[in-house]
């Protein structure tokens, strides 16, 4: 039993984690927590559902998907985050929860507030048995691909010239224009990448949260915990943090009662943060006098 | 509590002269001294839904009911008085609720309210409403309370009708049939962590209590993403039965986890979801072109009726609904909330109906419950009386196969009253 | 001088007088703008002024709420004024509570803390179900006006003043706040902690009472919040709530207690005229407007207001409207960025 609700906390924490890589992918290249991540990958998996009704195979409305995530997290970026950046953060979270309730008031009225379910080739097939638990084979797809998606973000956060070039530009943007980074590409980069993360994201989430427009607030809590816990600038750390909170969370609702079980991920979130301020995996901030 | 429908406060007679003035308007029709929202040729009525944010589902409510009463006001409207419905968004938080009622009653001066939806924001405001004497019809939730309050000994409030099946008739109900059923079998509870869970889920455990062990008891959150470890646990304590007072999507997700991980109970199903949209979700399997396999478990899906099912394309009236879902309806589509949203909109055309073209606040609440066995909308046998302001009582437990309702299990079952 | 007494005369005899000659809806109204103000100023006082993020005022006012609708209806054990102080000392006390975690915090990582509080404490509510009543809630009927009032005063029109009397005096009480040593220390914190503790501030000190504070305020407001509506429910006190208060002090203005009343009205009323302009996406008008104010107001209305006023004719004042820029610089800034040109200047564009 115990064992089964880890199994079962690891599955449903990659899904946290898979949120938290995007909103890590966006602060680490812009110094902003994206409060609307959530709702704007809501909005792709609506378009890839609509592709699919239309006709399209998975993949085909899949690789439409992430091109649209794309122009949707540049489009963000350029008309409206552009203008506010230079102001204070709080404004900037602001305008992130604006554009949350605009997602999915715009999302319900097109489409509608029915859950749909979103069917995926993944899944299916015969669930595997482990000494006696049983796992379905899409958790481990989901599984995969979260850890690719980490290894990737951090290969390209450490090592390629664009990934360091979106770090600087959110440390430090006038220095980087001084070092003749072209800043402003780079914010549209890190916009569009990080939508197009959420993207597969919520493609991958879909199949077990089914579609609606309130399908991913609850998940856009989840990550931002699991991001903030594993430390808000290390991909490694957003998805341990994710699996760790849906394993804590998991045991303390099969042993402490489910009514509390969120109240206790969170408790253990305070209880680490106070521990490692920039979380488990996160590097503390350098302040300037 | 009186309904006043007198505003005009009495003066004294003074001389003849008054007296036959009096004498004149009173033969005339006492057009003056009418209620607020009545016009010679409209009706305002008015409620308070959850139009965006998270509940932002049941939206699909308020426009149903406004299609039928478009429907209505096309072929003339009640006695000659269009329907106007006004329904303003509170976004389900209730200090929105109290603005947008106040707003409704002080400044819009509607007639009466309507169909006000969710049970924490309705009881912000229900004392409010009976307070200023508005009538306040067909609440749009299955609390008990609304018929049969606690703090009133049970009694109703002269203004306060409710109208779906309540909660504890749907968990007494589902608590007899597993008692007969499936005696001596273990039972699992999963609920939802709010009003509507908690008030069918205690209503069930009674029921079975001594009858049946409960061997899980777990609720969820509204925003949790799975519920896989309630799922878990349940299998763990070797439930034969779960009863699931769950909204579509979580028993969806119920259903297709128990199926992927090869666990077949028996489910007892909140009416609430008893739609072919849940059985959708419940996995591919379910869906009727590509079901082969019934995505029921063997021992079978378990429902509560009392509004007729979408599927159902033999009966006239969901075929007539569909009709004026298309035509009226500003590109609504049709789900077990849209019959809702028109059975209730049906009702209150009846109720008005019936009080006549002298329409007044009273003669309204008389209507209502004058109405016995009345069948002729989607509903069967709504009954009200002065003593009983629950329209709707009955339910039936039907099973469900291959993503429909496949039989009626049982006759119309009458609803619970809590007692003292 | 004399014209900034005239108004501040005039503005009080009309919030003094409303009650009687507005009608029950906005008498209504403007009732939970004074007691979202009172929050909001409390807010500020926390992010603003001392530069602590924050997404857990919402269930400050619960603890609040709670507490003055436990005592007066639910055991009856406390009459309303008394019950409202309690109230207030309850949340300050959890604020203190959340102030320990929150030391070594800031940015997001306090924001999440904040978050889980948001979270928890409904959660919570809702189980107690002895003390709280639960899913059901608590119903608490409003007071009359005592005595001999209650033949001139209605009910209503005695909870307005009832809740006027206390926003007014915290208000200005927080207005005062920077001429006071605690309160310039908070602002030099929140500008410099490093710098701060250099010269000797206390941080651990100073963000504990800055939290305290600010629960204080809003505990408050949570007492006259259960005398103005009359209802608590652990769905009354969401993350939606807290987030609603976030963006009453950013429309308002960061720093500034004009700001947060002004931006108390601002997002009370928002939802009233989002509903009228668009019946089938409300949120997304609230939305819109939302960052529309960002984009074009990014010091809120106060500093709009700061900029009108400056641009008069030279001979006015022009000091005080400086000074102050000074200090209610608006923001949390991060402290690993550069320092941003002063607000007023035009945003850089590449």
């Amino acid at each position: 039993m115990l064992l089964e609700q880890v199994v079962s906390g690891l599955a449903s924490g990659s899904l946290y984690g898979l949120f938290a890589l995007a909103l890590v992918m966006i602060y680490r290249g812009t110094d902003v927590v994206n409060f609307a991540q959530g709702e704007m990958a809501m909005i792709t998996v609506f378009v890839a559902l609509t592709l699919m009704k239309a006709g399209l195979s998975f993949w085909a409305a899949f690789g439409c998907t992430l091109v649209f995530a794309a122009l949707l997290g540049a489009v963000a970026e350029r008309f409206i985050i552009r203008y506010v950046s230079q102001g204070a953060v709080l404004n900037l979270v602001i305008v992130t929860v604006g554009m949350f309730t605009v997602c999915n008031s715009l999302a319900g009225w097109i489409w509608g507030y029915i859950p749909e379910p979103f069917p995926t080739p993944l899944e299916g097939g015969a669930p595997l048995r482990l000494g006696g638990i049983v796992v379905t084979r899409y958790t481990l797809v989901i599984l995969a691909v979260a850890v690719t998606i980490m290894v990737l973000l951090y290969t390209f956060f450490t090592f390629t010239t664009v990934g360091i070039a979106m770090r600087a530009v959110a440390q430090n943007r006038t220095a980087s224009r001084l070092m003749g980074i072209p800043v402003n590409r780079m914010l549209l980069l890190s916009w569009a990448l990080s939508s197009v993360l959420g993207a597969v994201a919520g493609v991958l989430v879909a199949p077990l949260t089914y579609v609606d427009p309130n399908a991913m607030s609850g998940l856009l809590v989840y990550a931002f915990a699991s991001a903030v816990l594993g430390g808000l600038d290390s991909p490694v750390g957003a998805v341990i943090g994710g699996l760790l909170v849906g394993v804590v969370e998991n045991l303390a609702g099969a042993y402490l009662g489910s009514e509390l079980k969120l109240s206790f991920a969170f408790a253990l979130i305070v209880g680490v943060l106070v521990i490692r301020p920039a979380g488990l995996f996160g590097h503390a901030r350098l302040k300037k006098v | 509590m009186t309904v006043n429908s007198h505003t005009r406060p009495r003066r004294p007679l003074r001389s003849a002269i008054d007296l036959a003035v009096l004498g004149i308007l009173l033969a005339v029709g006492p057009a003056g001294a009418a209620d607020p929202g009545l016009t010679s040729d409209t009706i305002l009525l008015g409620s308070h839904q959850p139009l965006s944010g998270p509940a932002a589902t049941y939206s699909l409510i308020p426009r149903a009911s406004e299609a039928y009463f478009k429907m209505i006001n096309e072929q003339g409207g009640v006695h000659g008085r269009r329907i106007v419905y006004k329904y303003e968004d509170d976004t389900y938080q209730p200090p929105r609720t109290v603005e947008v009622v106040r707003k409704l009653i002080e400044r819009d001066q509607v007639f009466s309210i309507f169909n006000g939806l969710g049970t924490p924001t309705h009881t912000a405001v229900y004392k409010y409403i009976l307070d200023r004497g508005v009538p306040d019809m067909y609440v749009a939730t299955g609390a008990t309370k609304w018929a049969f309050p606690p703090e009133n000994g049970f009694k109703p409030y002269r203004g306060l009708f409710g109208f779906q099946p309540n909660y504890l008739t749907e968990g007494s109900i589902f608590g007899v049939f597993a008692i007969q059923r499936w005696s001596g079998k273990k039972v699992a509870v999963l609920y939802q962590n709010d009003d509507f869970g908690k008030d069918g889920a205690e209503a069930f455990r009674h029921a079975i209590e001594g009858k049946l062990t409960v061997a899980a008891d777990d609720v969820y959150e509204v925003t949790a993403v799975t519920i896989d470890s309630q799922l878990l646990k349940a299998k763990n304590a070797g439930a034969d039965v779960v009863f699931l007072f769950a909204i579509p999507k979580f028993v969806g997700m119920y259903l297709k986890k128990a199926h992927e991980i090869g666990w077949k109970p028996a489910f007892l199903v909140s009416a609430v979801s008893n739609s072919p949209q849940t059985w959708k979700l419940a996995g591919p399997d379910c869906d009727p072109p590509a079901g082969k396999v019934q995505c029921a478990p063997s021992d079978g899906v378990f429902s509560l009726q009392w509004l007729p099912s979408i599927d159902d394309k033999d009966n006239p009236k969901v075929v007539r609904h569909y009709e004026i879902v298309e035509k009226y309806g500003s590109g609504l589509k049709v789900d077990n909330i849209t019959i809702y949203g028109q059975a209730a909109a049906e009702l209150m055309v009846e109720t008005l109906r019936r009080a006549g073209r002298d329409l007044t606040r009273d003669s309204m609440l008389k209507a209502a419950e004058s109405i016995k066995g009345w069948s002729d909308g989607l509903i069967s046998n709504v009954t009200m009386g002065p003593d009983d302001h629950a329209p709707v009582e009955d339910l039936k437990v039907v099973s469900i196969k291959n993503g429909k309702i496949d039989k009626d299990l049982t006759d119309w079952i009458q609803g619970s009253r809590p007692k003292k | 001088m004399g014209i900034r007494v005239a108004a501040w005369v005039a503005g009080a005899l009309v919030l003094v007088t409303a009650p009687f000659v507005l009608d029950p809806y906005y008498r209504f109204l403007v009732t939970m703008m004074i007691v979202y103000s009172v929050v909001a100023v409390g807010l500020n006082l926390l992010t603003g002024y001392s530069g602590q993020i924050s997404l857990g005022h919402g269930a400050f006012l619960a603890i609040g709420a709670y507490t003055t609708a436990i005592v007066v209806a639910r055991f009856d054990v406390m009459p309303y004024a008394p019950a409202i102080l309690l109230g207030a000392v309850v949340t300050a006390l959890a604020g203190l509570g959340l102030g320990f975690p929150a030391l070594r915090l800031s940015g997001p990582y306090l924001a999440i803390v904040t978050v889980g509080f948001s979270i928890a404490v409904p959660q919570v509510l809702l189980k107690f179900e002895w003390l709280t009543g639960g899913v059901q809630g608590i119903l608490v009927p409003t007071p009359p006006a005592p005595g001999a009032l209650a033949r001139w005063i209605e009910a209503e029109q005695w909870v307005y003043l009832l809740a006027l009397a206390p926003a007014a005096a915290l208000a200005a009480i927080a207005a005062n706040l920077f001429r006071t040593g605690a309160g310039r220390a908070l602002v030099a914190l929140r500008d410099s902690e490093v710098a701060a503790q250099s010269v000797g501030i206390s941080l651990r000190r100073y963000k504990l009472l800055a939290f305290t504070l600010s629960a204080f305020y809003t505990g408050l407001a949570g007492g006259l919040y259960t005398l103005a509506v009359g209802f608590v429910s652990p769905d009354s006190f969401t993350l939606l709530t807290s987030i609603q208060f976030l963006a009453m002090i950013v429309v308002g203005g960061l720093g500034s207690v004009f700001g947060s009343i002004l931006g108390a009205v601002v997002i009370t009323l928002l939802p009233n005229y989002a509903s009228e302009i668009s019946k089938a996406a409300p949120w997304a008008i609230y939305g819109a407007v939302l960052i529309v104010f960002m984009i074009f107001l990014p010091t809120g209305l106060a500093g709009l207001f700061r900029r009108l006023i400056a641009r008069r004719p030279a001979g006015a004042r022009q000091t005080g409207a400086s000074a102050q820029t000074s200090i209610h610089r608006g923001g949390v800034r991060d402290d690993s960025q550069q320092p941003h040109p002063t607000p007023q200047a035009a945003p850089e564009r590449d």
